[in-house]
């Protein structure tokens, strides 16, 4: 049974054909054999019942008139039938009468011999037939006859039918064979197509029904399930598609958070971290994933940091873990870092565990920002405590040299008073050099900037930088042939430059170099920020130096006005110059050094793009011929000294001088007196001097108009003629400088 | 005798004679010679059927009268013996008798002794001329003679 379950279906088919044929045959041919054999034996029985009532009837003479000759010539017909094994006649009193083949005659008859009888016996037939005349027995004939003729004769039947049986069953298979192919070769073809649907991705819909039958029901059945299959396996891979974009997605997600994000169980392992966090303890995501996260954060016993987590399953107040708290981590190189350390609870996963999600703020960054936040504060204060004594000295300065050049002209006759007036002029006169210092670190001094090319300028002071280096020390130039431009006072930026390379020379023991390298570069938004600038394209100015380097707390204060290594030989003053330039400049500049290896001043400054009208740049006036004049000039200044001083000084020229104390003082003078040119302080008390300038223009247009000062207040620069701004006198001014603006501008 | 009835059929006319006759219902066995060699013939008689008639039997003469009636006619002496066969081709009446040659002369059955055994001899011809049909079963035990021409 096994066996036939494991055929094939073909087989089967033909199998269960081939038998039910053998099954019925063999039935029907047992019926007809059985149905045939009793027919041949009854037709041999009536056979030999006729035979021997024929022989019997022909032997009634015979028997009537005791002819045994004649009854034996009778029997003896019998021989014809070689089945007769032998045969008796009796008379009427049942004696032997006459035998055929009497020898064999041994039959004691225990049977009623007057009546018809038969029997089967083995392999023999017995019959008795009584002999009548009319209604009288005359005696009997006992016929014994062989029925292997019989059996031989069924024997042949059984042969033709076992033949016939073989024969049929051969055909049946044949045309079993035939007829089971139509219902294989559907159900071969449907899974051939199964085949190629499953294994070789052939998606081969609409297959043929090859009959309307169960087989057509089932390829129809077929491909229905196949296009459901398809359309299963399209939506399969839609979903599976969103699933791995939203995976991804939320992977970019957490991979591009600044902030640095793990997962632990509750015993601390870690499960999972973000690239942001990779790169702040410097492990990848297989070196530290089911590591504790001790590993990241060893804390200390006395901060407490080494059971936070325990505390809070313990406690579950969230006290512990869920407010953020700054603690020192550890990154793989071994070095510490400051990090904000803040904790969730996440939900419990599968298996019902707990897990957390740490978020890891990197501190180191945000420090510096404030130490350089603190630092500009710093620079600020001083900036304005100095600025502000440097204007007041200004003023006063002013008035000393101004005093001291009318003395010397006024004691013209006394050549040793001239003297002293001209020491206490060159006196004033380095003390506002002095003052033009400070005011340039604390960012008030007024500038006069331009569009420049750095490299031209580097090149331009090339030769006087390797003087001023001497020959122990090599210049090296490292320039970007492509450099932006920058816009800047280039007298202020080469004495910046000038300054530097007077420190870098200074640092320098014996033989060295000092490389100067300027290049383009692009700050991002977090650059910029460390940096203390804006984001955005700057040109970058390196001096590189290999002398002796400095430690952290001199770096601390080179900027610091008044702080100098060089014990009395330094005013300090150089680097805060620097720094306040630079600032001035919308730059920043940067040091970096090491003590015994060198130290590398950086500065930055903006990409300049706007493109300036260049019309209104003036021309430098060299002559100092022609400045007298007669025109009406308003000097206004809220320094009753300078004021005294300036028209001291005009009207020894030849111009009629008014003068005001303020801006609305000066327009109440206006009104009154045809003024020429307006000589104006730019910071006064009420209203200033871009103020007071544009009511001049606008109710007194003809008026030139010269401004004075000692800052540079772009407050108002959008609202004032540039002109005017990029005319200001700087104060403190000498008189030649006066008198060659206001030429300038009366023409 | 008796036993030979039963494989010849009489002919339908000469039952039919019979009919018209008051003995019909009787087979009539009609016997020419003495009486006292037929005792066991008419014990047997007495209670004998043949031809499902009771059988009654009857000397006779050689007076043609007597033999009316007759179904057999057993005839023992010679000298009617032309009369008789005469009568009988008329009379339809089976002849039998027991003289050597009497079935070339004529009778239809006549018994013989062939070698101690009774034996018989029949004219096919006479019981064919008289309409009698004999079984062949007896002819295969008799002896077929026919008539010889008459001198």
């Amino acid at each position: 049974m096994k066996l036939f379950r494991n055929l094939s279906l073909r087989n089967k088919i033909t199998a269960i054909i081939v038998s039910t044929v053998l099954l019925v045959l063999t039935i029907g041919f047992s019926i007809n054999l059985y149905t045939e054999a009793n027919s041949i034996k009854e037709r041999m029985l009536a056979e030999k019942i006729l035979t021997t009532k024929i022989v019997g009837n022909y032997t009634v003479a015979d028997l009537t008139f005791s002819n045994k000759e004649s009854a034996l010539e009778a029997l003896s017909y019998l021989k014809r039938d070689e089945s007769v094994i032998n045969a008796h006649l009796y008379d009427a009193q049942n004696n032997h009468f006459v035998s055929l083949y009497q020898n064999n005659h041994s039959h004691k008859f225990e049977l009623d011999i007057n009546n018809s009888w038969y029997e089967f016996e083995k392999e023999e037939l017995h019959v008795i037939e009584p002999i009548y005349l009319d209604d009288t027995r005359m005696g009997s004939l006992y016929l014994h006859a062989s029925t292997t003729d019989y059996l031989k004769n069924v024997q042949n039947r059984i042969k033709y039918f076992v033949g016939l049986l073989i024969a049929l069953i051969f055909v049946s298979f044949m045309v079993a064979g035939k007829l089971s192919s139509i219902v294989t070769s559907p159900i071969l073809s449907l899974a051939n197509a199964a085949r190629n649907f499953t294994r070789d991705k052939k998606y081969q819909l609409n297959l043929k029904a090859q009959y309307e039958d169960e087989t057509g029901r089932l390829v129809n059945a077929f491909n229905d399930m196949f296009s459901q299959i398809t359309n299963r396996e399209k939506e399969r891979d839609q979903a599976i598609k969103q699933l791995k974009d939203n995976e991804e997605n939320l992977k970019l997600i957490l991979n591009n958070m600044v902030d640095g994000v793990i997962t632990t169980d509750e015993d601390g392992l870690i499960i999972t971290i973000n690239k942001a966090a990779e790169i702040m303890f410097g492990y990848s995501a297989e070196e530290i994933t089911g590591k504790s996260i001790k590993k990241l954060i060893p804390g200390t016993r006395e901060s407490g940091e080494e059971n936070y987590l325990e505390h809070y399953l313990k406690t579950k107040q969230l006290r512990f873990i869920g407010i953020g708290r700054e603690i020192e981590a550890k990154r793989k190189n071994q070095s510490s870092f400051s990090m904000r350390l803040s904790i969730s609870e996440l939900p419990q996963d599968a298996k019902n565990k707990r897990r957390f999600i740490a978020s890891c703020q990197d501190l180191t960054q945000l420090k510096l920002q404030e130490e350089q936040l603190r630092r500009t504060q710093k620079m600020d204060a001083l900036g304005k405590l100095t600025g502000g004594i440097a204007h007041d000295y200004n003023n006063m300065l002013g008035v000393i040299t101004g005093y001291a050049e009318l003395l010397e002209e006024e004691l013209e006759t006394q050549p040793k008073l001239i003297q002293y007036a001209q020491a206490i002029h060159q006196a004033g006169h380095r003390g506002a050099k002095l003052t033009r210092k400070l005011l340039s670190f604390s960012k008030q001094s007024a500038s006069e900037s331009e569009q420049i090319i750095l490299n031209d300028l580097l090149l331009e002071e090339q030769h006087m930088l390797e003087k001023t280096l001497t020959v122990r020390i090599k210049l090296v130039f490292d320039l970007d042939e492509n450099l932006w431009p920058v816009w800047l006072d280039s007298s202020d930026m080469t004495d910046v430059i000038l300054n530097m390379c007077i420190n870098a020379m200074h640092a320098i023991e014996g033989n060295g170099q000092l490389t100067i390298t300027t290049q383009n570069e692009t700050l991002n938004t977090l650059d910029a920020q460390l940096l203390n600038l804006a984001a955005g394209d700057y040109i970058v100015l390196s001096i590189t130096d290999t002398g002796c380097g400095m430690d952290t707390q001199t770096r601390e204060k080179i900027f610091d006005p008044f702080f100098s290594t060089k014990g009395s030989e330094g005013t300090g003053l150089g680097l805060s110059q620097a720094y306040g330039f630079v600032k001035n400049s919308g730059g920043d500049i940067n040091v970096y050094s090491e003590p015994k290896h060198g130290t590398r001043f950086v500065l930055y400054f903006p990409r300049y793009t706007k493109k300036e009208s260049n019309d209104e740049q003036h021309k430098k006036t060299t002559s100092t011929e022609g400045l007298n004049g007669n025109e009406t000039i308003l000097v206004v200044d809220d320094e009753p000294a300078l004021i005294e001083l300036s028209s001291a000084l005009l009207t020894q020229q030849g111009y009629q001088v008014f003068s005001a104390e303020n801006g609305l003082q000066a327009l109440m003078v206006l009104e009154k007196e045809n003024i020429d040119l307006l000589l104006s302080d730019v910071i006064m008390p009420e209203m200033n001097g871009y103020e007071l300038a544009s009511a001049v223009q606008e109710k007194y247009p003809h008026i030139k108009i010269q401004l004075a000062s000692g800052f540079t207040d772009d407050r108002y620069a959008d609202k004032i003629d540039s002109a005017l701004q990029k005319n200001l006198l700087r104060k403190p001014f000498n008189s030649q400088e006066l008198f060659q603006k206001i030429r300038e501008l009366l023409g | 005798m008796v036993k030979m009835t039963h494989f010849i059929n009489w002919p339908e006319k000469s039952v039919e004679q019979t009919k018209n006759n008051s003995n019909d219902s009787l087979f009539t066995i009609c016997i020419d010679g003495a009486q006292k060699y037929f005792n066991s013939l008419e014990d047997w008689a007495t209670s004998g059927v043949i031809k499902k008639k009771p059988v009654a039997l009857k000397y006779v003469t050689s007076k043609i009268s007597s033999l009316n009636n007759c179904n057999i006619l057993y005839i023992t002496k010679n000298h009617n013996l032309d009369t008789y066969l005469k009568v009988a081709n008329e009379k339809q009446f089976l002849t039998i008798s027991d003289n050597p040659g009497n079935a070339k002369r004529g009778v239809i059955v006549n018994f013989s002794n062939v070698r101690e055994k009774i034996g018989f001899e029949i004219n096919l011809d006479a019981a064919h001329r008289q309409g009698f049909k004999i079984n062949p079963r007896l002819l295969k035990l008799a002896k077929i003679v026919s008539s010889e021409a008459k001198k």
